[in-house]
């Protein structure tokens, strides 16, 4: 029995790669993507910050969450993430000179996001540090490939390079503006939801609202 | 007067022309999440335009000690979350000690309502673009409004899109994203120009 639940762990948390992606079809970390991954760099940025305010943060709420009195638990985690940023900054300097104007505010606030503020609260708490730690990674992957994905269609159709390479004439600047952003991920996301119907996989149940259920 | 007149002109235009959901993508998941519970938009709208306001008007002397430093990009960020914090946990003893009953109703909203990226998004703008004590609070209370009446201009159409025939893949998440972006679109169109990050 032990073995069949940690089977099931694991495939609940490899699923946040795809079936359950947090933003495509948990809806988290929007905003950020929407506005922020206007090209592949700010893609790869915003993933290295995610992955930095992410792991941490579910780790210690798994380890020790739940020895801290209720109440307080959200400034641990919310100082964790927010000293977090400086390593992450340092990375993503070191990728682009730029890239820290082009990704604008929506960098730091990830360390205020939806995952590290309220997942880490209401699901990892409540679970050993190994799933913690699969569902920091699995969800950093996750992240990352919409990221990657978005940011490398509207720096491609935006301004006709990828990488900051030219390979086009073409260049669409609104496509780097919010709406387009929501717009696209929307696309994705009924791309995914088309492919679970498809597959006929269970409807998705969020982990906020399942960790309440617990 | 000037002040006072300042005041309400960041209000407006952090309301409508910077709107926090629509043109700024600040909080847009928190917002999602908080239309499950429609209910709760009112008070999670006071509660975050509070901590905004109060968490801002703390930072504000503060973020000239950081502001010049060579790192400043993560610093004035960690230093604002750090604001949030105390005000997190000083509106939780305050509540808790002198409004018990009101502190039953929000105990579990606080939280939630302290830290997201509406709350951060809201304060760094101002220090970003250099604004005064006065143009500080009155940016952070019109985010906290203009979240309000976004949320509330989403659930309206919420409700009408779970009355119209969508194609399957498109029910729920992916709609709600393509409704959010042509509503974006409509408020690019009043502002009529690219925002400044």
């Amino acid at each position: 029995m032990p073995e069949l639940k940690e089977k099931l762990l694991l495939k609940r948390s490899l699923d946040h790669v795809f079936f359950s992606n947090p933003v495509l079809v948990g809806g988290l970390v929007i905003g950020q993507l929407a506005a922020g991954a206007t090209n592949l760099q700010n893609g790869v940025a915003l993933t290295v910050t995610f992955f930095f305010v992410t792991l941490p943060v579910l780790v210690f709420a798994a380890a020790c969450g739940r020895f801290l009195p209720r109440w307080s638990r959200i400034i641990a985690y919310m100082l964790i993430s927010g000293a977090m940023l400086f390593p992450a900054y340092l990375v993503c300097r070191s990728i682009s000179p730029t890239i820290l104007d082009s990704v604008g505010v929506y960098l730091p606030l990830l360390a205020v996001s939806t995952v590290p503020a309220l997942y880490s609260a209401r699901f990892s708490e409540s679970h050993p540090v190994s799933v913690a730690f699969l569902d920091g990674v699995f969800l950093t992957v996750g992240f990352g490939l919409v990221a990657a994905v978005l940011g490398a269609a509207r720096e491609f159709f935006g301004s006709g390079s990828l990488w900051g390479v030219k390979l086009a004439s073409q260049s669409f600047h609104a496509v780097s503006l919010p709406f387009w952003g929501f717009i696209l991920l929307g696309f994705m996301a009924a791309g995914v939801s088309g492919i679970r119907i498809l597959l006929k996989l269970p409807d998705y149940v969020p982990p906020v609202e399942e960790g309440e259920a617990e | 007067m000037e002040y006072i007149a300042r005041f309400f002109l960041m209000v407006l235009t952090s309301l409508f022309v910077e709107n926090i959901i629509f043109t700024r993508a600040f909080g847009t998941s928190r917002v999602l999440y908080i239309l499950r519970e429609p209910k709760t938009l009112l008070r999670r709208t006071v509660l975050l335009t509070g901590v905004i306001t109060v968490a801002g008007a703390v930072g504000y002397p503060l973020r000239g000690l950081v502001q010049s430093k060579e790192h400043a990009y993560v610093l004035v960020p960690m230093l604002y979350i750090g604001c949030i914090a105390a005000t997190y946990a000083a509106a939780y003893v305050l509540i808790k000690k002198l409004m018990p009953g009101f502190f039953e109703n929000v105990k579990d909203d606080l939280g939630p309502a302290a830290f997201n990226c509406a709350a951060l998004g809201s304060l760094l703008i101002p220090s970003i673009q250099r604004l005064d004590f006065v143009g500080t609070l009155g940016y952070g209370l019109g985010m906290g409004l203009g979240f309000g009446l976004a949320a509330a201009i989403i659930g309206f159409g919420v409700k009408r899109l779970e009355l119209c025939r969508v194609p399957r893949a498109f029910k729920g998440l992916p709609i709600l994203l393509i409704y959010l972006g042509l509503l974006s679109l409509a408020f690019y169109g009043l502002v009529g120009h690219q925002l400044p990050t």
